[in-house]
């Protein structure tokens, strides 16, 4: 199962364009000892520097990586190396029992998953002060309305004043609103407010931009206000825009979506000193998407085991919505393998994917972003500006800050090819793509 | 400041809608410039709408009619033609892994190795990959001296993705004798490079063709692709180039006229040269104490000044007769000494020794055997190079035949670690080693920088860290198991030494890859 895995996937995992580098050095099997590997893990020791050989390990799984090494990198280079090491010459890895120090892990690692899901079940027997639990959450309900009571002002300030002000006000002046927001136990509302400063950079379509964002918060006060009289999915998605989660253990315990994913494509992202990672997935049986979101903070590593180009069987729990998109994964029942190769028989045309997200946008009109899949496009240029064109002429517009325009148009041949990306309500943010022989990543693009 | 109003509007141009109500957003509504309520998309809600103040009201029509917009969303058309798609028939794509390679090449080691990439890939027949094409044409056009080798690998595609961005165009057309009329200058430059190889002829007819509308400098450049595939063919083309008026054209001609023997012109060099040097013996019987008598020439004329004699010396070691003597000795067939003296190459060179003006006249016929690429000369001036001019041994070894240069080059360093002295200077022998390795060569090498890699007092370290830089790209793949074996241990080596050590075996090691992946038989099903 584990030759399903590409040497480029393999690379994917790795934390920095050097550990990559590193690891390629590795993966000749020459340059281990104690090689082995069984259905489960692959292990071996690797002399580094000092008197020890630094012992790796991989729980494939996972994949889990665990070595003895000092570095902080995650996974660092002996784990990526022997990853590379088993699936670029597999016959040099004989099977075997695993030696103590890897069946001890393999067993702890086992526990760990056991105690965490124990964990999840204690959690969900009744709260020990159920009263105290109703007081708090009426308190924060009565904050967040007076958080957007507030915002509904500094809203009217903003159309008073006009936006011509607003695009020339410094970060402060929205992180001062921002932080009250905060303080107010909404912080969804926060980030988007934040948000507003430095809109696109630059360009005509600013004043446009922050208009609608400007309306997006005002439907939200809105909204809050009427809380009551809407429908339930409408609530759910105020409520989740202001910044109430719904607890994981929650979605785990409901009924979780089985298939398999294909993981299409990711993009990190910095909010507010945290490094977000999206992860978007694929099922054909369910024609569904899937998001998955990591975060990180600061020097903290990033969990890079969903890697585009692979497929993965588990069952996902989604956060509901009107339009339900995030998910975590509950179980997996199948471990990862690569797609990478095959054709894929995804997509639809610009107009029939326009159509499609126009829906979800007005069934939750504070949606950010939705996924689309593009079948047959060609990548066109007009001025500066890169648009995927269907045959009878219908269009996209490619975002400004993907830099990979020529690249598509490489890959195209000019002739059609499918595209996977992120669409904001405006352009398209490319993350895969794929022509007929087979699916390509595009996360090594610069400013991808 | 007059009202933002516009009257029922067709839903078609809710654009102007947004537009009016974006105006009066950017002014702000402190502008006196009141909202009226039948804006776009909120028609029918007036009653309702009215009752707002003019801050609500601009948020609420800004609501309704972004959600209007947002719901009907049309795509947008595109307008423009969208480009011909490139030609189907193409050399195959390297394999995906190949390309990472390639990549890593490109934008992290700045070209190092890239050559050895692209011969291998142009034997295998492959390509770029699609995706790598971008970069591999910005890695050509930030630097200029790939570029010929680039060419060869950016297939049909790369030349039709070239053709579509302006910035690329220094190399659309690159290699297609079709489209030379239209190419950039730069481009015919290349495609002459690439024709001569195939169609020498032709090559030189298209820039015959070209010649009246390429002004001077570029003429001197087409005539310097002219190199490949040179033959008494082009002597009469070359021949009238000599009476141009641009200098650097008359420059190349005669540089190029100096490598045909047959030509015109070596054979006027040959009446030049024929007075200034004397072979005289002095027994009959043999050729011991045969000596070299020595004539300078007495002036530079306008002839010689044609034939391609610079007559200002470049550096000051040299004066002005000895400088032309040079110049003509170098433009002189060597068989002609062998046929006037009687004599062959060997006794010839030995007898120099000692000679006033040894120096010029080694450095003049190592000259003529550079570009009449003589190994039997070359062979006999390796013997008898003159000890002050270390610069001639590694210009005479790369004259000689890929296998003999390494067994020559082999033997020397062998000669130099059994002596434990170094009695052929390695800076001279690091020039001739630029080209390709073979197993016994990387071998000898890896034993002579295990040997004088803790004793850097006697190699100056910059030397001994060049070598193994040198070795890093060129050693045989092949030995690429042994190069970690047989090491001092780390603590004995200098910091710089091991760095560049811990630098072979990665780069040794990451070759091997690239040319495994570039070879796999299998590059055609992984392809993609």
């Amino acid at each position: 199962m584990n030759l399903e895995w590409t040497r480029e996937q393999v690379l994917a995992l790795a934390p920095d364009a050097a550990s990559a580098q590193a690891a390629r050095a590795l993966s000749q099997p020459g340059k281990w000892s104690g090689l082995g590997r069984n259905q489960r893990a692959v292990w071996g020791e690797q002399q580094g520097g000092g008197k020890d050989p630094y012992r790796a390990r991989i729980d494939l799984q996972g994949p889990v990586f665990k070595c003895s090494c000092p570095s902080r990198k995650f996974p660092c280079k002996h784990c990526l190396g022997l990853f590379l090491a088993l699936v670029e010459e597999p016959g040099f890895i004989a099977q075997a029992a695993p030696p103590a120090w890897v069946a001890e892990w393999l067993q702890k690692h086992e526990q760990g998953i056991e105690a965490k899901a124990r964990k999840t079940e204690s959690q969900s027997t009744p709260i020990a002060d159920p009263e105290a639990q109703v007081e708090r959450a009426r308190r924060r309900e009565s904050r967040v309305a007076e958080g957007l009571a507030e915002l509904a002002l500094w809203l009217r300030d903003l159309v008073r004043q006009g936006l011509a002000m607003v695009l020339v006000q410094p970060a402060s002046f929205f992180e001062s609103m921002a932080a009250r927001l905060v303080d107010a136990q909404a912080p969804g509302v926060a980030r988007r407010v934040r948000g507003l400063h430095g809109l696109g950079g630059s360009g005509n379509g600013r004043e446009r931009r922050l208009l609608e964002r400007i309306a997006q918060l005002h439907l939200l006060v809105e909204g809050y206000q009427r809380f009551e009289s809407l429908a339930f999915e409408t609530q759910t998605d105020i409520r989740s825009t202001i910044g109430w989660t719904v607890p994981a253990e929650e979605l785990l315990q409901g009924v979780g979506v089985r298939g398999v994913w294909k993981v299409l494509g990711r993009r990190a992202e910095l909010e507010d000193r945290l490094r977000v990672l999206r992860t978007w997935l694929w099922c054909a049986e369910e024609s569904r998407y899937a998001l998955i979101l990591r975060f990180a903070a600061g020097s903290q590593p990033m969990d890079l085991s969903l890697v585009p180009g692979t497929e993965v069987g588990c069952d996902l729990g989604f956060f509901p919505g009107s339009v339900p998109l995030r998910a975590l994964e509950k179980s997996r029942h199948c471990a990862p393998r690569s797609f990478a190769g095959e054709p894929l028989n995804l997509g639809l045309s610009v107009k029939a994917s326009v159509d499609l997200v126009a829906r979800a946008f007005v069934r939750n009109p504070w949606l950010e972003r939705h996924p689309m899949s593009l079948r047959g496009v060609i990548p066109g240029r007009r001025g500066e500006d890169w648009l995927l064109c269907c045959t009878d002429g219908s269009a996209i517009p490619v975002a400004g800050r993907f830099k990979g325009g020529w690249e598509l148009l490489a890959m195209s041949g000019g002739r059609p090819l499918g595209i996977f990306g992120e669409w904001d309500g405006h352009e398209l943010h490319p993350l895969g793509a794929w022509t007929r022989d087979g699916f390509c990543d595009l996360g090594w693009v610069e400013g991808a | 400041m007059s009202e933002v109003a516009v009257g029922p509007l067709e839903p078609l141009t809710c654009f102007s809608a947004w537009d009016l109500l974006e105006a009066a957003a950017v002014l702000g509504t402190g502008q006196e410039s009141p909202v009226r309520p039948d804006v776009g998309a909120a028609q029918g809600f007036s009653a309702q709408l009215n009752r707002l103040d003019s801050e609500s009201r601009l948020l609420t029509l800004s609501v309704v009619e972004w959600a209007y917009q947002a719901a009907g969303r049309e795509p947008m058309m595109f307008g423009a033609p969208l480009p011909s798609p490139a030609p189907e028939l193409d050399a195959t794509a390297a394999s995906h892994r190949a390309g990472e390679h390639l990549q890593v090449l490109l934008t992290e080691h700045r070209g190092r190795s890239l050559g050895e990439w692209i011969e291998v890939a142009v034997r295998g027949g492959f390509r770029a990959p699609d995706r790598l094409l971008p970069v591999l044409l910005d890695f050509l056009r930030e630097h200029r001296r790939w570029r010929s080798e680039g060419v060869r690998v950016l297939g049909e595609r790369g030349r039709w993705l070239a053709r579509l961005n302006p910035e690329w165009s220094f190399i659309a057309g690159a290699g297609d004798p079709e489209e030379f009329a239209e190419s950039s200058h730069e481009s015919r430059v290349l495609t002459i490079a690439a024709l001569r190889g195939r169609d020498p002829m032709r090559a030189r007819e298209l820039v015959q063709a070209a010649w009246k509308e390429e002004p001077c400098q570029r003429r001197a450049d087409l005539l310097g692709a002219l190199l490949t595939g040179l033959s008494m063919a082009d002597e009469p083309f070359l021949e009238g180039c000599l009476s141009e008026r641009g200098k650097d054209v008359r420059a190349k001609a005669a540089e190029l006229l100096s490598r045909l023997i047959g030509s015109r012109l070596c054979q006027r060099m040959k009446e030049r040269a024929g007075p200034t040097l004397r072979f005289t013996t002095k027994t009959f019987i043999g050729l011991g104490g045969a000596r070299i008598e020595v004539r300078l020439p007495e002036l530079c004329n306008a002839s010689m000044i044609r034939d391609g004699i610079e007559p200002k010396p470049p550096q000051a070691r040299l004066g002005e007769k000895a400088w032309w003597l040079l110049q003509i000795l170098g433009a002189t067939p060597l068989t002609y000494w062998v046929e006037v003296w009687r004599a062959r190459p060997g006794h010839i060179v030995e007898a120099l020794a000692g000679n006033e003006f040894e120096e010029t006249i080694f450095e003049g016929w190592l000259l003529a055997a550079e570009r009449q690429r003589d190994a039997a000369w070359a062979n006999e001036l390796l013997l008898h190079w003159p000890p002050r001019r270390p610069d001639l041994l590694a210009r005479s070894l790369a004259i000689l035949p890929e296998k003999q240069r390494e067994e020559e080059v082999c033997r020397r360093i062998e000669e130099n670690l059994e002596s434990g002295a170094m009695i052929h200077p390695l800076e001279a022998l690091l020039p001739a080693m630029e080209l390709a390795w073979g197993e016994n060569l990387g071998r000898q090498v890896l034993k002579f920088l295990q040997r004088y890699a803790t004793q850097d007092d006697k190699l100056d370290p910059g030397t001994l860290e060049a070598l193994i830089a040198q070795a890093s790209g060129r050693l045989p793949p092949a030995l690429a198991g042994e190069v970690v074996e047989g090491w001092p241990l780390p603590e004995h080596l200098g910091s710089s030494v091991h760095r560049a050590l811990e630098q072979l075996f990665y780069w040794v090691d990451f070759r091997a890859q690239m040319l495994k992946e570039l070879k796999c038989a299998d590059s055609l099903a992984t392809s993609r």
